[in-house]
């Protein structure tokens, strides 16, 4: 291949948005990679490993949320409907999804929480009555 | 009485007891906030999100408590939970900070209905304040100027004319219903009224489906002046002197000055007089700034006021030797600001320049200025990741000397001996800015930012 032609070619191809071409002539042949492609790569990578921490915390949460039941709001934590009266769910007890474990008091209000999914209760996690934040693992529960 | 007495006065009558305050913010302000309470020895709880969880204000709060995931609006605007929060923290007030619901009357009700001190007015006041037109109103009432225009919309040409015959060219023509530059025109003759009016107003029927027009006088370099103020609940209103923060890109403020050096003293004597007033007779609380549009000696116009602690109170602080932010706190708990003057007045210089990061990330090193006259309110630390789910700002830098030449310089140097690594930010930009020949002869207006971008 002439010079030329591959000057030419070159400059085509850096005018252009390919990352690589493959020209053939003859017995000839000549690839073009854009480098430049990957770099853009690597530093796109670069700036969304800020978000990837929140990755890596949703992998968490999704393994944890399948094992525990966490408190969807700030309050009162508590295991029974008043006092006196029995836990909704113990140790050992089987729950539904849909099911209510527990009720969080905020304001004046109570809320109740209820089971994601299907399992059985190994651990009550908070005593009766305890404050708790958000996201705060309240059952731990087993298949 | 004892020195402990004179700056903390713990015992005096009207005192509440005010201990624990829960902070519903984050970032430098929630740090901030911890410096002033552990300085008046009262507990506080910070709050954040599932992102903020390595967040320095977390770290330095007495208690802490997790309010919800990383969007603001399940967590800092989480009305619900925050105040849970309050009450399972037995917190007694809410010092909202800035942004977020600090100028959200309805959390303010809520606080007052729920018995939690909400620092700051009441939840009147920042409805009051919050909404423009009422604002407007009331200021005009109470004697502050404000910019001359349309006493009320109207459709057609000849009433458009006939007011701007009255407030003198040039104008700004605009849609009532209006927003995003639709409809809006700057007209300096009345030919030019004629030729544009019809124009702006179609634009306006297409835009909003509404043809009022409304006008008002155009200010064509207009600077950003501000007052800053405390007022107690004892009805005593105390200025702090004026900052000047027209150094503003797309509406955002960039680099601060107290006082206002343009500004003459009779025009400052009289913007303080009408603030004074303004806020007696709303009967406001706490620390607030009243934002002026400054055109000419004698020529300022009331834009709105703000009813919280503002970015840029360290400029005053340094200036008027105050804490303003220890000042809300003690005016939340009933002190009255007896033992100051009126108008105290500003001494030397002060300049803040926002630090903002362009990327969220790892500090991987970090070097903030310090030495003689520079203050940096941060809530960055080595290590520290940047989440890219909240505001840019990230760190303030500020210096403080004897006049605007000095600190200029001062804070120039202490730009080029900051280092921020492993995200980018703003410093070389501000480092430009400092450098600007506009700048340092003092003889920019709000636009000049904008323009200064928009030709390079």
């Amino acid at each position: 291949m002439e010079l030329k032609k591959i000057e030419s070619i070159i400059k085509l191809f850096g005018n252009s948005k390919l990352t690589r071409l493959k020209v053939k002539d003859g017995e000839s042949e000549i690839i073009l990679e854009n480098k430049i492609f990957t770099g853009k790569n690597i530093v796109s990578s670069a700036a969304s490993t800020s978000a990837s921490p929140h990755n890596d915390l949703t992998a968490v949460k999704e393994k944890k949320d399948q094992e525990v039941i966490s408190a969807p709001l700030v309050g009162t934590f508590y295991t029974a409907e008043a006092p006196g009266k029995s836990p909704f769910v113990q140790p050992g007890e089987k729950v539904k999804t849909g099911q209510t474990v527990g009720i969080i008091e905020a304001m004046k209000m109570m809320n109740e929480v209820k089971a994601k999914k299907d399992g059985i209760v190994e651990k009550v996690l908070v005593a009766d009555g305890t404050a708790v934040e958000f996201d705060q693992p309240l059952f731990q529960l087993k298949d | 009485m004892s020195l402990t007495n004179r700056f903390f006065n713990l015992k005096i009558d009207g005192v509440n007891n005010l201990k624990k305050v829960l902070i519903a913010n984050r970032g430098e302000i929630a740090v901030r906030i911890i410096q002033a309470c552990h300085l008046l020895k009262l507990k506080c709880v910070a709050v954040y999100s599932t992102a903020d969880k390595e967040a320095l204000h977390v770290q330095l709060a007495d208690e802490s408590v997790c309010i919800g995931g990383p969007d603001s609006n399940q967590s800092y605007l989480n009305q619900q939970n925050l105040l849970a929060a309050a009450e399972i923290t037995n917190a007694d007030a809410i010092h909202p900070g800035y942004g977020f619901l600090s100028e959200n009357a309805d959390f303010a009700h809520l606080c007052e209905q729920q018995n939690i001190k909400f620092i700051g007015p009441s939840s009147k006041v920042i409805a009051l304040m919050g909404e423009k037109a009422n604002a407007r109103e009331t200021m005009e009432t109470a004697g502050v100027p404000i910019v001359p225009g349309s006493p009320r919309d109207f459709i057609d040409v000849d009433s458009g004319l006939a007011i701007a015959k009255k407030i003198g060219y040039p104008v700004m023509l605009k849609a009532s219903a209006g927003g995003g530059g639709k409809g809006m025109r700057v007209i300096h003759s009345e030919m030019e009224f004629k030729q544009k009016f019809s124009i702006a107003q179609k634009e306006a029927q297409s835009a909003f489906n509404d043809t009022h027009m409304y006008e008002e006088k155009y200010l064509e370099h207009p600077r950003h002046v501000e007052v800053q103020l405390v007022a107690d609940q004892q009805g005593h209103v105390v200025i702090l002197g004026n900052r000047d923060c027209t150094l503003q890109q797309n509406h955002q403020k960039v680099i601060e000055e107290a006082p206002a050096v343009i500004v003459d003293k009779a025009t400052q004597d009289e913007m303080f007089r009408v603030c004074i007033r303004a806020a007696k007779q709303i009967q406001y609380e706490g620390a607030g700034t009243i934002e002026f549009l400054y055109d000419a000696p004698g020529k300022f116009y009331f834009m709105e006021m703000n009813t919280r602690i503002q970015v840029e109170h360290p400029v005053t602080e340094l200036t008027t030797q105050t804490d303003i932010v220890a000042l809300q706190l003690r005016i939340a708990r009933g002190e009255p600001l007896t033992n100051f003057k009126e108008v105290v007045s500003a001494r030397g210089f002060a300049l803040e320049c926002r630090v903002t990061a362009k990327t969220a990330g790892q500090i991987k090193h970090l070097l903030l200025p310090s030495g003689h006259g520079i203050r940096t309110d941060r809530a960055l630390y080595q290590g520290y990741k940047v989440p890219p789910n909240y505001d840019a700002m990230i760190a303030k830098i500020i210096a403080y000397g004897p006049d605007r030449q000095t600190t200029i310089r001062q804070m120039q140097i202490a730009i080029e001996q900051t280092v921020v690594e492993g995200i980018r930010t703003n410093l070389d930009f501000l480092m430009q800015l400092l450098q600007e020949p506009d700048f340092i002869k003092n003889t920019t207006d709000v636009n000049w930012i904008d323009l200064l971008t928009h030709a390079k």
